[in-house]
């Protein structure tokens, strides 16, 4: 844990992107407010279209149009985000802020030899003076991500990796620079059981090794149990609750976040039977001014036809539920 | 008992594919490598119960599915389904027997047919096995979508009009609307939302629970498994290398495979960092796989003898069996 008065590595207020759809402008992420301190794990969880990895994007700087991306504040490492050109932004990404994507196959080119790839970051950031060094440089960071013969790797290119290996190889490209803020999205998802757990032990380790802030993208609570010092929830483009994540997995406040749980097949609750969340999540377009899970809740009644804020109920957490008071739960 | 024959008797099954060679290595004579994804697997599946089949990508459990239902033929074994052998038989003395074996397959993207209607892809088995018209069909599929959870007015759409967990149900619609008596499920769920997937599983087990049901679940989430299955069988390059009563499984693994995944599957509880042992390297290539016991390369145990020679199967007692060295399994 850090201190309490030091300021977080991000921090975002008022996040919104918006799309256009056929039926209307779709707040894809709205309103979405966020720390990440340093040093720690922010695990971002919700299911496809819950605009987890659009937030991240959008703060990235790389949604492109017609995606219009706002925010009311974005601090980085005390820079203003929001007041940086695209190429002082562009300094930033990939060097202090690195992302990794889901499908390791499709991030990286084809085409280049990964000591191309891992070079080139460091080389574009100002990170290696010369080829040599870069080279060097790759060949302790693949060394450092657990691939084998490393230095007789180097000139392989992607394909002739396994999907363990190419996770692998993404995770050594976003390293290279050394970033202060690693954004993780779904690095496990298409990976076998077996090596996503070697993928999991090794962020954490890179975590602890670097003093990175890692924040995981991801739908597998699972995963999020494991890893993250605090949780964020996402439904619908929005945030529905947020706290530690030992206080949130315990005892869920948002209907969504126990739902999602009781959804989780997990080997701790064979016993209990499955409880699925019924419907499914809604379509991106314009959303009426209710609660967004209205029609999935089950506790929802008429008082929930209103736009719920998010609000702090009780040490540190939040929730967007109306049935939710200050101090009324835990 | 009164259960006298499993309605699924696999033995010594073995599937293998060749690769096919390059125009280069055909010239230059390389000689033709064979794939072994399946190599002598035995199980049977007792009339209304769920075996589960668990493996990493690659290690045949799909082929090992495909094969039991004549999808892919066998190239050595048998699989006996209600007593009558199935593997050698012509295509059109098996009909009678597909439409009592039914596949939901795992990606509800790519296996529907994108240019037709739902009426069309869930009525057509009733049209080719019961020789219905394109009307009678439709009228059978409109029956029966209500039971997957969609309804009459969904019979003019496409495929692209659905969600991923409403495609499942399509497909889930397509392989039971025959009322067969035994589905494989191919990874029903591995392509679906946390909050979908358990809706798809509930979905499964009530049909079983209604029609009597046999299933052979393939998946490689143990925590999904553990929650439908009777029985667990342990897939490792091409063997089953466990298989026994879900209890046994879980609570006590025999092989030291079956205790990684167990290690490494999702729970909410955390647990103390030393328990979370990962298993070291990649699956090896099922090209190539590794003498003695297949696992040997990864295994956390390994002893000399495991490199040479592959274990034997162990019975543990009460249906519960082990192809492990540290069992005492006499060669093979």
């Amino acid at each position: 844990m850090t201190g309490p008065f030091l300021p977080p590595l991000l921090a975002v207020e008022g996040l919104t992107t918006i799309f256009p759809t056929r039926a209307g402008p779709a707040r894809v992420v709205d309103d979405v407010s966020f720390h990440v301190n340093e040093g720690e794990c922010l695990g971002v969880v919700g299911e496809s279209g819950s605009g987890k990895s659009i937030t991240f994007l959008s703060i990235l700087g790389l949604v492109r149009p017609p995606g219009r991306v706002s925010a009311k504040r974005m601090i980085f490492a005390g820079k203003d985000l929001l007041a940086l050109g695209e190429g002082e932004r562009r300094a930033i990404r990939g060097r202090d802020i690195a992302i990794t994507m889901q499908d390791a196959l499709t991030a990286l080119n084809p085409a280049l030899t990964v000591a191309t790839q891992i070079t080139e970051v460091m080389l574009a950031h100002g990170r290696a003076r010369s080829q040599e060094e870069a080279r060097a440089a790759a060949i302790e960071m693949m060394r450092l991500v657990g691939i084998p013969a490393a230095a007789n790797r180097l000139d392989d290119y992607p394909h002739q990796f396994s999907g363990g290996m190419r996770q692998r190889i993404m995770i050594a490209t976003a390293l290279a620079c050394r970033p202060r803020l690693l954004i993780a999205d779904e690095p496990t998802t298409a990976l076998d059981v077996t090596i996503q757990a070697q993928v999991l032990e090794l962020i954490a380790e890179l975590r602890r090794e670097l003093r990175m802030s890692v924040v995981l993208i991801t739908h597998d609570l699972g995963v999020v149990v494991e890893q993250a010092d605090r949780i964020m929830v996402m439904y619908a483009g929005q945030i529905v609750e947020e706290g530690a994540c030992r206080a949130v997995i315990e005892d869920a406040a948002h209907p969504y976040t126990a739902g999602l749980l009781a959804s989780m097949p997990s080997l701790d609750t064979l016993d209990r039977p499955i409880h699925p969340i019924r419907g499914q999540a809604p379509l991106p377009g314009p959303m009426p001014a209710q609660c967004r899970f209205f029609d999935r809740c089950e506790q929802a009644s008429e008082a929930c036809r209103i736009e719920v804020p998010l609000r702090p109920f009780t040490d540190g957490r939040t929730a967007r539920c109306i049935r939710l008071k200050e101090g009324s739960h835990g | 008992m009164a259960e006298l024959l499993p309605l699924l008797a696999v033995r010594a099954l073995t599937k293998h594919f060749t690769k096919r060679k390059s125009p280069v290595e055909w010239l230059m004579r390389v000689p033709p490598v064979s794939l072994k994804a399946v190599v002598d697997v035995s199980f049977e599946v007792a009339r209304g119960e769920t075996l589960g089949l668990i493996g990493e990508s690659g290690c045949g459990k799909s082929t090992l599915g495909r094969t039991v239902l004549n999808l892919h033929r066998a190239d050595g074994g048998s699989v006996s389904f209600d007593g009558t052998e199935i593997s050698a038989m012509p295509e059109a003395a098996f009909r009678p027997y597909r439409r009592r074996m039914q596949i939901i397959f795992q990606d509800p993207y790519a296996s529907l047919n994108p240019r037709r209607s739902v009426a069309e892809i869930v009525g057509l088995p009733v049209r080719i096995h019961e020789g219905a018209s394109a009307r009678q069909a439709e009228e059978r599929a409109a029956e029966f979508l209500p039971r997957v959870g969609l309804s009459t007015e969904h019979l003019r759409r496409y495929p692209h009009q659905f969600s991923g967990g409403q495609r499942q149900r399509i497909g889930i619609a397509r392989a039971l609307i025959l009322n067969p008596d035994f589905v494989v499920c191919d990874e029903p769920v591995s392509a679906l939302d946390v909050s979908i997937q358990a809706q798809i599983l509930e979905l499964l087990t009530e049909f079983r629970q209604q029609r009597g049901l046999t299933y052979l679940f393939i998946s490689h989430d143990l925590a999904v498994v553990g929650r439908i299955a009777d029985r667990i069988a342990v897939m490792y390059l091409g063997q089953i290398v466990e298989i026994g009563p879900k209890q046994a499984i879980l609570d006590q693994p025999a092989h030291p495979y079956t205790r990684a995944l167990l290690a490494v599957a999702p729970r909410l509880k955390r647990r103390p960092g030393s328990e979370r042992v990962a298993l070291k390297g990649d699956l090896p290539s099922p090209l190539n796989p590794p003498n003695g016991c297949r696992f040997h390369t990864r295994c956390p145990v390994a002893k000399p003898i495991c490199a040479t020679l592959a274990p034997g199967i162990t019975d543990l007692g009460a249906g519960h069996h082990v192809a492990c060295h540290l069992h005492g399994g006499a060669g093979s």
